[in-house]
């Protein structure tokens, strides 16, 4: 799992690449954890390059979502059949304010 | 019958197994939770099941042995002496009752009062009295069409023990739809989050016509660290609102996704909390834990009785299938016919010569030789099943004669073949009898002679070189070989000058003329039908034998083929015709020429001995007379010899062997058939029959 962070005017881009399961959500995690001012902005995900993705993963994602104060957001901006099919089982589009797709 | 009715059946015979060794276990002490827990899973899935089939007998008798078993799991009761008897004859009780569901039979009178009297026996142990209203319904297994509410919240280090809770809402997925799910967060820390521990839990809505233990399967794994609660559709809004309130800060959310489902409306969610909120100010603390009690103390005791009773079936129902046997010997029977075919073709290829077609036929004959073992390997079943019965049978038998015996039992997942499971129980019962009988002395003997007093009989079962080999051992008294000597000699069975090892003594237990009636209550030892046992192993193509010392203790070993599919035969001709005769049997293999005959020519001199001899041609009228030099083959069946007169000796050979088209089970001396390399079939012969034959007529003969 490698996480990308790109910083725009408004918010980080973050992009995630690999396999977002059990074996990789710690070193996520770690990852995110280094970059803490991320969770003073509004955050846009990438998550088109994730191979797969279990309950470790949609935890890390809900974390990152319970982490963000009030007022910033979260967004989708580009994700995959994986995850769509994971988020609509689930009922967990509403983490994210879904933006287009590009 | 249908087959739902067989597998129930089945299932409810080895539950009742299961049930009957797990008692035993805590009667040698080893009491575990787990075990008891297991006992009353087994009770409690035969009532769940026998309900669902509508034996109320079944379904009666048992609630009352599961609550009984209830108590001992909550440690309200002990299973002490007085009633671990009890619940064994429960356990037979149940038995006896699937037993006349498999006869299609009623249940007697005397059979119903027998219950009901192991009931009466059960009530010390139970708190409440029996009543009728007291009769559960077959209601433990909800079948209803709707949605489910599914909370599942599991331990926080399940993703750890390598569990993913979503891939259980996926399996549910497959039951029927999920009609919405939802992720709860309340508990995912924002500070000091871990990522590889388990917070969030779920919330499944599944619409399915499932019943309600198949819904559960999806839980197997994960029900002993877990929260599951389930509701059935159309339950009362309590139920829905105990889901709510018990997961702390996730209310608004579930409540909002009920809502939507139409579990429940908006009007009545606000009415439960608010009267919530009553009550913990009336009350001044919050009452949850106390109302989710109250609401749901007797569902979740059966969801989790029910759940449980799944874990338990797990390990059967999804790593085995059950086949019926009868499919099982036709594959085994076709696979016999193919390695046969194939040595056909295997004379075909050599004689064209051709290398590449050589080569080919070769490697398909290595095949042809794998799929035969692993068939006859799916034929295999643990010796285990079997050899736990003994440990009923010890306890009984010496419960009966107040001894105290300690069974061992080694190598229980040894295979072998299923008939001969079968086969080998009744020999070894007896066997097992006998030493707790005969063997292991009284108490006060062992006492005297510096043993413990618990005596130890060990039964052990290992592989060797294709052949079962299954030990009896005692430490008992022995056999007193002084004794059998001279009932030997008085018998007339050896003579007063023949110097005999204690070893070669020992084995004279197994001759008939031993074991007359005097000899058993004479003999310290064993004796009581012992040539039985050895006939009926050595039908099996099995050998027996004994060693002991005098004092220390007996084993017998018992050595039997691991199938009988394939035999170990020896190919020979009369009159044109081939005929197999299995290795074991033979003794010796003589020129016909320089053997006496005597008697009018129905025995021969073998070094004194008269032996009975026999020709295939005039038992099976085979009109092909050759006349080539004869050969005499001595075969031994028990402590019987006989010679059978043949043409040609061609070798020993592996043959599978083709039981005989039933039409022709009237014929006499013939086992069964197989077929040559060369296409010729050939006949196995039976040789106990034949045996028999040759000393019946010796006998007509002389007499």
């Amino acid at each position: 799992m490698n996480i990308q962070n790109r910083k725009t005017r408004d918010a980080h881009s973050l992009k995630f690449t690999g396999e977002l399961t059990i074996y990789e959500a710690q070193n996520a995690l770690n990852q995110l954890l280094d970059i803490p001012e991320i969770f003073n902005r509004n955050i846009k995900l990438d998550l088109s390059e994730v191979t797969e993705c279990d309950t470790a993963g949609v935890q890390l994602l809900m974390f990152l979502n319970k982490k963000l104060p009030g007022g910033c957001v979260l967004s989708l901006t580009k994700s995959n059949e994986v995850m769509d099919s994971l988020f609509s089982l689930l009922g967990l589009t509403y983490l994210f304010h879904r933006e287009e797709r590009h | 019958m249908d087959s739902a009715l067989d597998t129930f059946i089945a299932e409810a015979q080895e539950l009742i197994q299961a049930m009957e060794s797990g008692l035993l276990s805590i009667g040698e002490g080893g009491w575990t939770l787990e075990l008891l827990n297991d006992i009353f899973r087994s009770a409690h899935t035969i009532k769940g099941s026998a309900g669902l089939f509508g034996f109320d007998e079944v379904v009666n008798f048992t609630h009352h042995l599961e609550n009984v078993l209830d108590r001992a799991r909550a440690r309200e009761i002990e299973i002490d002496e007085h009633l671990l008897p009890v619940l064994l004859q429960c356990s037979d009780h149940i038995a006896t009752l699937i037993a006349l569901i498999v006869d299609e039979k009623a249940v007697s009178a005397d059979i119903h009062a027998h219950g009901e009297e192991l009931v009466r026996q059960l009530l010390p142990w139970l708190n409440t009295t029996v009543s009728q209203t007291d009769q559960p319904g077959p209601a433990d297994e909800i079948v209803a069409d709707g949605v489910w509410h599914i909370s599942l919240k599991m331990n926080i280090d399940a993703l750890k023990n390598g569990m993913d809770p979503i891939s259980i809402v996926r399996y549910l997925g497959t039951l029927g739809e999920v009609e919405y799910a939802a992720v709860l967060d309340d508990t995912l820390p924002v500070d000091d989050f871990q990522a590889e521990n388990l917070y969030i839990g779920f919330e499944i809505g599944l619409r399915t016509e499932k019943a309600k233990s198949e819904i559960d399967d999806a839980f197997m794994f994960i029900r002993e660290d877990s929260d599951i609660k389930m509701i059935p559709p159309n339950s009362s809004v309590d139920k829905y609102i105990d889901v709510i309130r018990s997961s702390a800060r996730g209310e608004e959310r579930i409540g909002e996704i009920l809502i939507r489902c139409g579990a429940i409306t908006q009007a009545e969610l606000d009415k439960a909390l608010v009267q919530q909120t009553t009550l913990s100010t009336a009350l001044g603390k919050p009452p949850i834990g106390e109302i989710l009690l109250s609401n749901e103390a007797t569902s979740e005791k059966v969801l989790s009785a029910a759940l449980d009773s799944q874990i338990a079936k797990r390990p059967s129902r999804s790593r085995y299938i059950r086949i019926d046997a009868d499919r099982l010997d036709k594959l085994i029977n076709l696979i016999g016919e193919t390695v046969i075919t194939h040595q056909r073709i295997d004379l075909i290829s050599s004689k064209i010569g051709n290398v590449e077609l050589e080569e080919v036929v070769s490697d398909i004959k290595s095949l042809t030789e794998q799929v035969r073992d692993a068939a006859l390997v799916l034929r295999m079943v643990p010796i285990g099943e079997t050899l736990q019965k003994f440990k009923r049978v010890v306890r009984d038998v010496a419960m009966s004669l107040n001894k105290d015996i300690k069974l061992t039992l080694v190598g229980e997942e040894t295979e072998m073949d299923r008939s001969m499971v079968e086969k080998i129980s009744d020999p070894l019962t007896h066997i097992v009898r006998n030493a707790i009988d005969h063997g292991i002395e009284a108490r006060e003997v062992r006492r005297d002679r510096n043993k413990p007093a618990q005596g130890s009989l060990m039964i052990s079962a290992i592989h060797d070189s294709g052949n079962i080999v299954i030990t009896i051992a005692d430490d008992g008294g022995g056999l007193n070989t002084e004794r059998i000597k001279s009932k030997a000699r008085a018998a007339g069975l050896i003579q007063d000058t023949l110097e005999l090892s204690d070893h070669e003594i020992h084995q004279l237990i197994f001759h008939p003329g031993l074991t007359t009636a005097e000899a058993v209550t004479d003999l310290s030892g064993r004796g009581v039908g012992m040539d039985v046992v050895k006939r009926n192993i050595e039908e099996l193509q099995g050998s027996v034998s004994i060693a002991s010392r005098n004092g220390e203790g007996t084993i017998i070993t018992i050595r039997l083929p691991l199938t009988l599919a394939i035999i170990d035969g020896f190919h020979v001709s009369a009159d044109g015709t081939d005929f197999i005769i299995p290795h074991a049997s033979i003794v010796e293999c003589l020129d016909f020429a320089s053997v006496k005959t005597v008697e009018g020519g129905t025995n021969i001199n073998l070094r004194g001995d008269l032996v009975p001899y026999l020709e295939l041609r005039e038992i099976f009228a085979l009109t092909n007379s050759s006349d080539a030099r004869k050969k005499i083959l001595v075969v031994r069946f028990g402590e019987q010899e006989a010679g059978i007169l043949v043409d040609e000796l061609y070798g020993e050979l592996q043959t599978v062997v083709k039981p005989l088209n039933p039409m022709f089970s009237s014929l006499k001396g013939i086992g069964g058939s197989t077929l040559l390399g060369s296409g010729e079939i050939a006949f196995i012969l039976d040789i106990p029959k034949l045996i028999e034959f040759a000393v019946r007529k010796e006998t007509r003969l002389t007499h």
